[in-house]
């Protein structure tokens, strides 16, 4: 018997080898876990913004099956919501490529609540996991026995106490909620990836903290709960990077080879998520590939290419069936504005009348859609696809070098928001937008990258200069490192490009547009040797300057907005206000320690990376507050999906 | 491969199964108990209604202040209306309205009544968000409204102010 389960242990892949080929690691799993328990608290069932209706009423269809609207569940009864397409009388949803990938939660979803209550399924499903996160912690600790008691009484503790307000989940949300589901285990996968990738550069250490701050003081756990496409876009950005990364790392061309076709993959996925940023990421990894990569070798070629066909297959062919042409993605395709005229075509017409109707209101309804994408409906051959491209290109270039070159703009996106007339009259006349900074302050760190990295360069360029028979940048630039390095700047400076004529942005809460640049921030930001001497020595104190301020800042903010008795808008700015300046002061501690750190004395060294460690921790601890303020109480949109969460929410101090 | 059954392995083990099993006995599949109440009807489904309600305590002036630490838009500032509610059925609800003809705005603060409540409620006056590019007086006339809205619409309350610009 033992024999027979050590055999299929042998043959099946154990726990063991899913853990590392997923997480890296046990460290990976458990940061897996960590986002898990922090965002799902904050998961609310309902409407949150734009275009949720749009994605779940298009999720609905493909999940009956199809890719046009037979029903509409959610929403406006017309199904008039923002991203609604309409092609010969059918309405079409968008970003198909994420609904897909969160079918199998609606399936896990469907299936368990065939034979278990489905409001407990969410909530056993977490307790579940603060169970296994608490086992995982007391494995990598070596305490399991003490911590595996522990961890069973406080899931039995937390099951039992939101069993006492459970509330029914009814089946009409389960669509909703399978959409929430993926993007949480996605915003999950992205931490990890963080993990993974600075891990394999610099450590566990760094990897760890690098990881938990994008986990618990970043917008990635803002959107992780809210069904929409950014969280995937981060996602696929940074398992290309990590297979990127890997594949200049292989030891034989095999694996490399293999790794490098798996880099290519995510494009085709986030094409088919949104045609341009599909486009960005593929750029980046094409132009990553030509500045550093050794030498072109036609089989590996030969397989990138075919990984990467392979993977654009399923966007092209959805392209294909709504619109006719595979290079139209449903974002180009005429705007759907629930006219009668359409409410009429979606009854049962004549397929003569549908034609007709559609046509008429399609034309007068079209809108400029501010996205450039591959492609223009009108075109159907190749040639008029470039051309079209060509000239969005164009104008879309005069309108970033106006964009750039826009200081008021530029401030208002990365530094501190504030009112901005444009943006607050969308916005209610409350200004909920923050900034770049204020989203993430730690990122203001980020300054002291062109700094490090100006050293780097002229530190190499003196050693070529005292040793004049090496020839070190032709092999520098081969550094793993470098062509990952290379492919973060490049899509980083894409994604600027293609969306800084639009921002500020209302509804944008946290520069959403721009989402990956906050792990490829942190990425960035640990790149730098300052931050990662700090983090790798004063880990301890960062931890407790952290704890601190969200233990002893949290309750003084709640105290504080108590007695202020603050507007919404009042208090997300308060937020940003405090952000802003910590993200400030992280920017200068950055600059001054990076310049400073080689003619320091080994005491004033200390002195800087303490101080550094408590600059950091503050940073990330007020993400975190606003973070859990945001979720429990500045905006109450929808009922918890932890209904325990939302007793103690409706008693806070203060109501804004 | 021996396992350790710790007791800790137990309390993992035995925590997981009260887990699966409560969510399974709640589900339709054994469907023993429903440990999970239906939502409350909430404000969409349940209309009409009436009580008794009586202001015990005007409001009081009223501001519009500035946003601080850069919100920027106005925001109607003064002391909340106290209405005494009694006798409670359906679901009606109190409104405080304030109304700024000059800006042509208007905006509210809505409470809903339970059955059976009584008491006193304090109802603070609505933010009413205003760009600060449309404010450009030092003093608006308002109309402030408190009214009950159930089966019938009954106004208890209606006077004009002037509303004093700060910040």
């Amino acid at each position: 018997m033992t024999r027979l389960r050590e055999r299929v242990q042998r043959a099946v892949p154990g726990r063991d080898s899913l853990v590392r080929t997923v997480f890296g690691d046990r460290l990976g799993l458990l940061l897996f876990l960590t986002t898990l328990i922090f965002v799902v608290p904050a998961w609310r069932i309902g409407f949150f913004i734009n275009d949720n209706w749009t994605l779940a009423n298009t999720f609905v269809a493909v999940a009956d099956g199809h890719l046009h609207l037979e029903r509409i569940v959610y929403g406006a009864d017309n199904g008039a919501t923002p991203g609604m397409h309409l092609v010969d009388g059918r309405l079409y949803g968008r970003n198909y490529g994420q609904l897909v990938i969160a079918l199998p939660a609606l399936w896990l979803l469907g299936g368990l609540a065939a034979v278990a209550d489905p409001a407990l399924v969410l909530v056993g499903g977490f307790c579940l996991l603060v169970l296994a996160w608490f086992v995982q912690l007391g494995r990598l600790l070596d305490r399991e026995p003490l911590l595996s008691s522990v961890g069973a009484t406080v899931a039995l503790l937390a099951f039992g106490v939101n069993v006492l307000v459970a509330v029914d989940l009814r089946p009409y949300w389960f669509p909703f909620a399978a959409l929430q589901l993926s993007t949480m285990v996605a915003s999950a996968l992205v931490v990890v990836i963080v993990y993974r990738v600075l891990r394999s550069l610099h450590g566990r250490r760094v990897g760890a903290v690098a990881a938990a701050a994008v986990a618990l003081s970043s917008p990635v756990a803002f959107w992780a709960t809210i069904p929409k496409r950014h969280t995937l876009t981060a996602l696929f950005v940074l398992v290309s990077l990590l297979w990127f990364l890997r594949s200049r790392d292989a030891g034989d061309p095999r694996t490399a080879t293999r790794h490098h076709a798996l880099a290519y993959v995510p494009v085709g996925l986030l094409a088919w998520i949104h045609a341009a940023e599909g486009i960005l990421l593929l750029t980046s990894l094409l132009i990553a590939d030509l500045l550093t990569i050794r030498r072109i070798d036609p089989r590996r070629l030969a397989v990138v290419a075919a990984a990467l066909a392979a993977s654009l297959t399923p966007m092209l062919a959805t392209n294909w069936l709504i619109s006719g042409d595979p290079l139209t993605p449903p974002r180009l395709l005429p705007v759907y504005y629930g006219n009668d005229e359409v409410q009429l075509a979606l009854g049962a017409l004549s397929p003569t009348d549908w034609a007709s109707t559609v046509s008429t209101v399609a034309h007068s309804q079209v809108t400029v859609t501010p996205t450039p994408g591959p492609g223009d409906s009108s075109s159907g051959t190749l040639a008029g696809t470039l051309e079209t491209f060509a000239a969005l290109l164009f104008s879309y270039a005069e309108r970033i070098l106006d964009a750039m070159t826009d200081g008021d703009r530029l401030y208002r996106v990365f530094v501190r928001s504030g009112y901005i007339e444009e943006v607050a009259a969308l916005d209610g006349q409350v200004a909920v937008s923050l900034s770049f900074l204020e989203s993430m302050p730690i990122l203001g760190g980020l300054v002291a990258v062109p700094l490090a990295f100006a050293g780097r360069v002229i530190r190499g360029l003196l050693d070529r200069w005292s040793t004049p028979g090496q020839r070190r940048d032709s092999t520098a630039r081969h550094d793993p490192v470098v062509g990952a390095d290379v492919f973060v700047v490049c899509i980083s400076v894409l994604f600027l490009a293609l969306y800084l004529p639009q921002l500020p942005s209302h509804v944008s809460w946290t520069v959403r547009y721009i989402h990956p640049l906050y792990p490829l921030g942190v990425y960035a930001l640990f790149r730098v040797a300052a931050v990662r001497e700090t983090v790798d020595r004063e880990w301890r104190l960062l931890g407790w300057s952290y704890a601190g301020t969200v233990l002893v800042g949290g309750q003084a903010f709640v105290l504080a907005l108590a007695t202020l008795e603050p507007t919404v808008g009042e208090a997300v700015q308060l937020h940003a206000l405090v952000s802003a300046v910590i993200g400030g002061a992280t920017a200068a501690w950055a600059v001054a320690y990076t310049a400073g750190r080689g003619h320091l004395s080994a005491v004033n060294r200390d002195r800087s990376r303490r101080t550094g460690a408590v600059v950091l921790g503050v940073a990330c601890g007020v993400t975190t507050t606003l973070l859990v303020l945001w979720a429990v109480a500045y905006f109450p949109h929808s009922p918890f999906a932890l209904p325990a969460v939302g007793e103690p929410a409706s008693r806070l101090p203060f109501s804004v | 491969m021996s396992r350790d059954d710790g007791a800790d392995t137990r309390a993992v083990r035995a925590a997981i199964a009260c887990i699966v099993a409560a969510t399974v006995v709640s589900g339709p599949f054994v469907g023993a108990v429903d440990l999970s109440r239906p939502p409350d009807a909430g404000f969409l489904t349940c209309q009409g209604g009436s009580a008794n309600a009586e202001v015990v305590d005007p409001p009081g002036d009223l501001s519009l202040e500035r946003g601080e630490f850069g919100a920027g838009t106005y925001t109607f500032d003064g002391g909340p209306a106290v209405v005494e509610v009694d006798n409670v059925t359906g679901c009606p609800r109190l409104l405080y309205r304030i109304e700024v003809p000059a800006l042509q705005f208007e905006t509210r603060q809505v409470r809903f009544l339970e059955a059976g409540q009584a008491g006193e409620l304090a109802i603070p006056p609505p933010d009413g968000s205003l760009a600060p590019a449309t404010v450009d007086r030092e003093t608006y006339e308002a109309t402030v409204t408190v009214e009950l809205e159930g089966d019938e619409r009954k106004v208890l309350y209606r006077t004009n102010v002037t509303i004093t610009v700060t910040g």
